[in-house]
């Protein structure tokens, strides 16, 4: 008797479920939009993409007549925040907010269910951070002296990435290959704990931003050394840190935060979507939440954002072929 | 001077009627939204979040100061009312909470909760305000090794919460460890129990885990009742959620609360170990010092306020580190620092130097926040306790169904809810036959962290296992762990001689 009450009781959950499943949104034709539109983030909580997408939606309303609804769907390096914009339709109620990692890296390693580039309109870039890779200062002085002392002692200088195949360890698998030499690497869940250990000297270097974990004041105190900044020119916030390319390492990356449309999003939506978004870029109040974030906005749209990410890309792509990854 | 000055400064700022309202308003907010079953401290304080967007920084502040208190409370209150914790830290207040609710004694339950959490906060955040700096210096002695040797130890812990035999809390552990295993190795990237199943892939979400264990599992128990049974009213119904908490309850449980208070400051000011730990070394270590330890697991007021004190000394205090040190310990305080960097006001070292006067008035905010928090509390919890009069029939569909949107709204996946329910029969079966349910959770929490830690320190030793000996601090944690292993076992053994 008892067994047959569980069974029933387990039959009436998955009804519950199933009907959940049925609420499907519904369509509507006519002016657009005409009810709110969804942003799927594809990141945990808390994060810098996940905060700039609400400080997108808290203003972007006013241009739009509608309100942008962020939905955080984390997990498995963006793939399912990715896959389940796919999985919607395409007819502009329904954007991801994503960033070059989700584009132009994740794709190169892991086996994914859509194609970043084809299968996505890239809509609008609303800000981007340059990599960077810091150490204590009392360990390294520049870059030379860091790759110095890992041709001297190959395999000894340890580094801490946010995670494995991300962005920094991305980046170091370009020095690796453009400097010829080999670091120690040690991935880490997310940056702030990589730069905590190289705080506490437990690694040599770790990656980030200079939003990541209080960088940006400790480089002004004078406690960590930013050694590299992968950016086309120096910028404004460190003008003494070198580039990259200008330390013989041809590795841009700008970490940006974009909104991107599943193909097929008619170019009207879109325009519309764009022009809104443009406007919000220029409004005094998403500029001051911006400029307290320390990322003010750098918009691109358009041809001039697909050309950045093809670039990026193809980018990435290179790297992980010359160093043999393949997909897991 | 220059201190004093800035104290002065702070305290004109922000020390207003309006801002001491807003922390009120934000606590008030962070119990209604976390009390909802199936939502998180963590996920109400992300919802409630953006309401501060458009505040001035002196109102804005102090509702994220008071959402952060507020939220973490709330987490307790489904944890006792209907064995549902909302985070894996208060499944340690579930333990003793829940069958408190069940004798009628909800409201005092939850009262006790709310009394220890306070005192646990309010002490760690007066240690953290004098020495957040030299604790933060200590902080960063933890490499990988302490991390795994400190999570090796927290293991050695379920021995003390096992409850009637140790084999089957071993076994309950064991499967922790295995589900803590599903996902990818963030070392090598190899996929490792995931079926192909991409919602695996990052490893069995914590809230789907919890969900399922406790709530899902308590539905299909409070299923096997007829349901004659379950459409009266509980025997408990009258009580009306039971009386207020007596001094005496509070007095008794000092020690406790003391003891739990300062495990939860050190643990927590090592960012990055989480509340979980050190809420179930605090409950761990209240059971076996306690005059009445065949009390815990049964309705055992220490038991409450072993685990809430420890919890709220860990979270509550969180945003100190936070703030000094511009990494967060937690997703919460990750969540917050998102919300104080859009009100200019930027965690990390130049924080004391740009924002002095900011800096002490948050501090300051912080302790008066505790008093707010007992009283909102107390208003607040005789309307939550009067759940237990609810009946059955109407209770268990309700909270199935708050708890299932909860899973979806955790990551807006679906697939999460299936997780949930295969969890919630799994668990009904693991507690038909008597298996307890707190062990793999904690091992569960532990052992991503435990299995990252180690695989880094062993990158950096270049594999020598030596490592976890030769560094003092892990050394230290390791023959701690020995210890309790060896009392645990010699006072199981002596228990049998006696019997």
């Amino acid at each position: 008797m008892k067994k047959i009450k569980i069974i029933k009781n387990i039959g009436c959950i998955l009804g519950i479920v199933i009907s959940m499943g049925l609420m499907a949104n519904t369509g509507l034709a006519g002016k657009f939009p005409t009810k709110p539109i969804r942003v799927i983030v594809p990141t945990g909580p808390g994060g810098s993409t996940d905060v700039t997408s609400r400080l997108v939606a808290s203003v972007v309303h006013q241009y739009l007549g509608q309100p942008m609804i962020v939905m955080l769907k984390g997990g498995a390096a963006g793939t399912i925040g990715m896959a389940a914009t796919m999985a919607e339709k395409a007819d502009g109620y329904t954007l991801v907010f994503g960033t070059g990692n989700h584009t132009s890296i994740v794709p190169h390693v892991r086996k994914v269910t859509y194609d970043s580039l084809n299968d996505f309109i890239p809509v609008f870039k609303v800000n981007n951070d340059p990599y960077l890779i810091i150490s204590r200062s009392d360990r390294f002085k520049n870059f030379k002296q860091l790759i110095d002392e890992m041709k001297a002692n190959p395999g000894k200088i340890s580094f801490g990435s946010n995670g494995l195949y991300g962005n920094g360890h991305s980046m170091i698998l370009k020095i690796e290959l453009d400097a010829k030499v080999k670091f120690k690497h040690v991935p880490f869940k997310g940056g702030g704990p990589a730069i905590r250990s190289m705080l506490g000297g437990h690694v040599d270097t770790a990656g980030g931003l200079f939003a990541s974990a209080g960088t940006l004041g400790r480089y002004k105190n004078g406690s960590v050394n930013i050694l590299g900044i992968a950016a086309e020119k120096r910028d404004k916030l460190a003008p003494d840190v070198p580039t990259f390319r200008e330390q013989g390492v041809d590795f841009v990356y700008q970490l940006w935060r974009g909104f991107m449309a599943k193909k097929g999003t008619p170019q009207d939506r879109i325009d519309i979507i764009v022009d809104a978004l443009s406007k919000t870029m220029k409004d005094k109040t998403f500029l001051r939440l911006m400029k307290a974030v320390g990322s003010p906005p750098n918009p691109l749209h358009g041809k001039e954002f697909k050309n950045m990410i093809l670039a990026e890309h193809k980018q990435f792509g290179a790297i992980f072929k010359q160093v043999g990854v393949t997909k897991k | 001077m220059e201190i004093i000055d800035q104290i002065i400064q702070g305290m004109s700022l922000y020390f207003t009627f309006k801002a001491v309202l807003m922390v009120g308003i934000g606590v008030a907010a962070g119990i209604l939204v976390g009390a909802i079953p199936g939502i998180s401290g963590v996920m109400a304080t992300a919802i409630l979040v953006p309401f501060s967007f458009f505040m001035p920084p002196t109102e804005g502040i102090p509702f994220l100061l008071g959402l952060h208190k507020g939220a973490l409370f709330g987490d307790s209150i489904p944890a006792i009312l209907i064995n549902t914790p909302g985070q894996p830290a208060a499944a340690a207040t579930a333990l003793d909470g829940y069958p408190l609710a069940k004798k009628g004694e909800a409201k005092s339950g939850i009262q006790m909760a709310l009394v220890s959490s306070t005192i646990g906060d309010t002490f760690s955040d007066i240690v953290l305000i004098l020495a957040a700096v030299p604790l933060a210096a200590l902080a960063l002695k933890f490499g990988p090794a302490e991390f795994f040797a400190l999570m090796l130890m927290g293991l050695t812990i379920i021995g003390g919460i096992t409850g009637s035999s140790a084999a089957k809390g071993i076994l309950s552990a064991l499967i922790g460890i295995m589900i803590g295993l599903v996902g990818f190795d963030a070392v090598t990237g190899a996929e490792r129990y995931t079926f192909g199943i991409p919602i695996l892939q990052g490893g069995v979400g914590t809230i789907p885990l919890m969900i399922g264990l406790f709530a899902v599992s308590e539905v299909l128990i409070q299923a096997e009742k007829s349901n004659k049974l379950l459409s009266k009213r509980p025997d408990t119904a009258h009580l009306k959620g039971g009386k207020n908490l007596k001094l005496k309850e509070v007095k008794t449980s000092t020690r406790t609360i003391i003891r739990s208070s300062i495990l939860g400051t050190i643990i927590g000011a090592i960012p990055g170990t989480g509340a979980a730990i050190a809420t179930f070394i605090g409950y761990g270590a209240a059971k076996r010092a306690s005059k009445k330890p065949e009390e815990f697991g049964k309705g055992s007021y220490e038991g409450v306020a072993a685990s809430e004190a420890a919890n709220s000394a860990v979270a509550g205090a969180d945003l100190i580190p936070t703030l000094t040190l511009g990494i967060p310990g937690s997703a919460t305080a990750a969540i917050l620092m998102g919300a104080f960097l859009a009100q200019g006001l930027r965690p990390g070292p130049e924080l004391f130097e740009a924002n002095g006067a900011t800096m002490y008035a948050i501090f300051a905010l912080l302790l008066i926040g505790n008093p707010i928090m007992i009283v909102v509390g107390w208003v607040l919890t005789p309307i939550f306790a009067r759940v237990v009069t609810v009946r059955q029939s109407l209770l268990v569909p309700a909270v199935l169904l708050l708890c299932l949107m909860g899973v979806y709204v955790y990551r807006g996946n679906l697939a999460d809810i299936q997780v949930a329910l295969i969890v919630g029969v799994f668990g009904y079966l693991l507690r038909k036959i008597d298996i307890p349910l707190a062990p793999l959770v904690i091992a569960f929490i532990i052992t991503p962290i435990a299995e990252r830690s180690m695989k880094q320190a062993l990158i950096l030793s270049d594999g020598d296992f030596s490592v976890f000996l030769t560094r003092p601090i892990s050394a230290g944690f390791l023959l701690v762990a020995v210890a309790i292993l060896y009392f645990g076992f010699r006072r199981k053994t002596k228990n049998k001689k006696s019997e």
